[in-house]
């Protein structure tokens, strides 16, 4: 009796710290997935059902060069992202420009691409799990602890967090301020009047697809370094990405970040206190919430 | 001509277990059960736009409505009942607004049910999977026949109907149909609800035919992709298309299964990708048109 009561004690501090802490961490991670989604929607209207196997992809890549060359995964930060950026501009010509041109209005455009990036996700997944098998697979790195104030951090969520703050304030800054991202808003906005100043649809279209995808392969680098990593893992990615979009109003950036953060501290709530099999509960209660009240988006 | 031609079919379809070997009666049941649910998603999807990627989850309620009522009769009620339920509260939610929230809100149900059920399983009752109740293999035969054919006969139905006719206009122009009085939320949630009901039934005439079930199979991702890729390999909207698809893609997944188990979806993806981009309008236009210019 006596131990339980000390041990509940013990306990008080940290979980609040835990949660509050881990929650952002996942948050930040999350609105990394969420930004790239939303980017592609935005600008290309292709809803990439795809996106978190492209996430998963990533893990594998940094997976694979981590066990079998012994990359360092930080480092494969780099190889993944260029293997993303060149699939993302061999999907676009492949297929997305074709389907663009053979189609006789923007609904059909939506609808064709979303079946084919869910054919897209079919394939991936079944690529993925004939290579790797489907168990599950982990490695272990940055796995030790800091202690500060009392209570110990896992290193590896302390770079997961840095890295991804790291990311989206650069997809920040590259949005707020260069010609690319200025370019990419003005497509979002009004994609007639940005071909009228001069910019180039096509262009800017493959450059955002390409550039949602790496940030999801990135995502999905940063994911391996905290959870065991599946062929499968991908839908669940995926929904939380267009859950974060339905939060933050399409093609509005700084709502994913905070979206993201939203979800991230729900979901994380939800696996620690409950079961993470209740994960899926969690996101669906925000988006039927977001869907009846807001139904444009927190940020619009 | 026409009603000679399918008083035949449907003689040969219930004859068929008398002089049939036992895998082609299973082969035959396959393809009944993907035509029916291919012309589900059809009759809503293909008709009104509206992609749904969530038939995996009414299918798995079906599935699992069989398995908890124990008897036939209750749990295909249970099924009925159930799965327009969620389907009408999904539609109550999403469908006043555009296509892609649609899109999004089913993509990640049969994955939201399933994690619950598994949850369920495991932390209450205490088991993953249930042993399902034994059907004598005719009966399922002609419970698989029966569910089929009257899936068919109602889209025929519904399609001269009233809402048949709304849902056509919605998917020609939304606007449109708004303006000429059509109460177009109320028809689209009432579309999709009757479609996701069928898939329910179809599910839990599955459910007949397995002996073992856990929420890994019943709510099978599957589910929602085949139906998809048969409507545009038919052609959308039209159910000579839906049917059409249905038989050559289960008669390939057949092929496929038996020799190519790993590559099957791989196959299967690359197939819907050439399709779509090379043939968007479906195996059957494409026919009739190199015929025509032919001619």
């Amino acid at each position: 009796m006596a131990i339980s009561i000390r041990r509940e004690k013990n306990m008080e501090f940290p979980l609040f710290f835990d949660l509050l802490i881990g929650g952002l961490i996942l948050g930040l991670l999350y609105s990394l997935i969420g930004a790239g989604l939303n980017l592609q929607y935005g600008v290309t209207k292709i809803l990439n059902v795809a996106h978190g196997d492209f996430l998963m992809l990533g893990a594998y890549i940094t997976y694979f060069f981590f066990v079998v060359f012994g990359v360092d995964p930080l480092l494969s930060l780099v190889i993944s992202g260029l293997i993303a950026f060149f699939l993302g501009i061999l999907l676009q010509i492949g297929i997305f420009r074709g389907l663009i041109g053979g189609a006789t209005s923007p609904g059909e455009v939506e609808v064709r691409s979303l079946l084919a990036c869910f054919a897209l996700s079919f394939i991936i997944q079944n690529i993925v799990s004939i290579i790797f098998t489907s168990n599950p697979k982990s490695y272990r790195y940055a796995s030790g602890t800091i202690i500060a104030g009392g209570t110990a951090f896992p290193v590896n969520r302390i770079i997961v967090a840095g890295i991804s703050l790291a990311v989206n304030s650069a997809l920040y800054l590259l949005l707020r301020f260069t010609r690319v991202g200025i370019a990419m808003r003005a497509v979002v906005e009004e994609p007639v009047g940005a071909r009228l100043v001069g910019i180039n649809p096509a262009k800017i279209q493959t450059l955002s697809l390409s550039l949602g995808i790496v940030l999801a392969a990135w995502a999905g680098t940063l994911a391996s370094l905290l959870y065991a990593i599946n062929p499968f893992m991908g839908s669940q990615y995926t929904l939380i990405a267009m859950a974060i979009m339905v939060v933050a109003g399409f093609g509005s950036f700084v709502g994913s970040i905070v979206g993201g953060i939203i979800l991230g501290y729900a979901s994380y709530a939800v696996m620690r206190l409950l079961s993470s099999s209740l994960t899926f509960v969690a996101f669906y209660a925000i988006l039927v919430v977001i869907l009846l009240c807001r139904p444009k988006g927190l940020m619009r | 001509m026409k009603i000679t031609f399918s008083t035949i079919a449907f003689a040969a379809l219930i004859l068929s277990p008398l002089f049939l070997g036992a895998y082609y009666i299973s082969l035959l049941m396959s393809v009944l059960y993907w035509v029916a649910l291919a012309s589900s998603w059809n009759f809503f999807s293909g008709t009104t736009k509206y992609v749904s990627l969530g038939s995996a989850a009414f299918f798995g309620v079906g599935v699992y409505m069989v398995a908890l009522g124990k008897d036939l009769v209750v749990g295909f009620s249970l099924a009925a009942l159930l799965g327009f339920a969620i389907s009408l509260a999904v539609g109550l939610v999403t469908l006043r607004l555009s296509g892609m929230y649609f899109a999004i809100f089913t993509f990640g149900l049969s994955e939201l049910l399933k994690n619950v059920l598994l949850w369920w399983e495991t932390t209450i009752t205490g088991t993953v999977g249930r042993w399902m109740p034994t059907v004598q293999p005719y009966l399922t035969y002609y419970i698989v026949l029966t569910v089929s054919l009257a899936t068919l006969f109602l889209i025929i139905f519904i399609r001269r109907s009233k809402l048949g006719l709304a849902l056509k206009a919605i998917g020609e122009c939304e606007d449109d149909a708004a303006h000429l009085g059509i109460n177009v939320s109320l028809y689209k949630t009432l579309g999709f609800a009757i479609s996701s009901t069928m898939v329910s039934v179809v599910g839990a005439c599955l459910a007949t035919r397995w002996t073992y079930i856990d929420p890994r199979i019943a709510f099978d991702p599957l589910y929602s992709f085949m139906p998809a890729i048969m409507v545009l390999l038919g052609g959308v909207g039209k159910l000579s298309g839906s049917i059409m698809g249905a038989i050559i893609i289960s008669l390939i997944s057949e092929i496929l299964l038996t020799g190519f188990r790993d590559y099957y979806l791989i196959i299967l993806g690359s197939v819907l990708l050439v399709i779509i981009r090379f043939l968007p309008n479906g195996i059957i236009e494409a026919i009739v048109k190199t015929r025509w210019l032919k001619r």
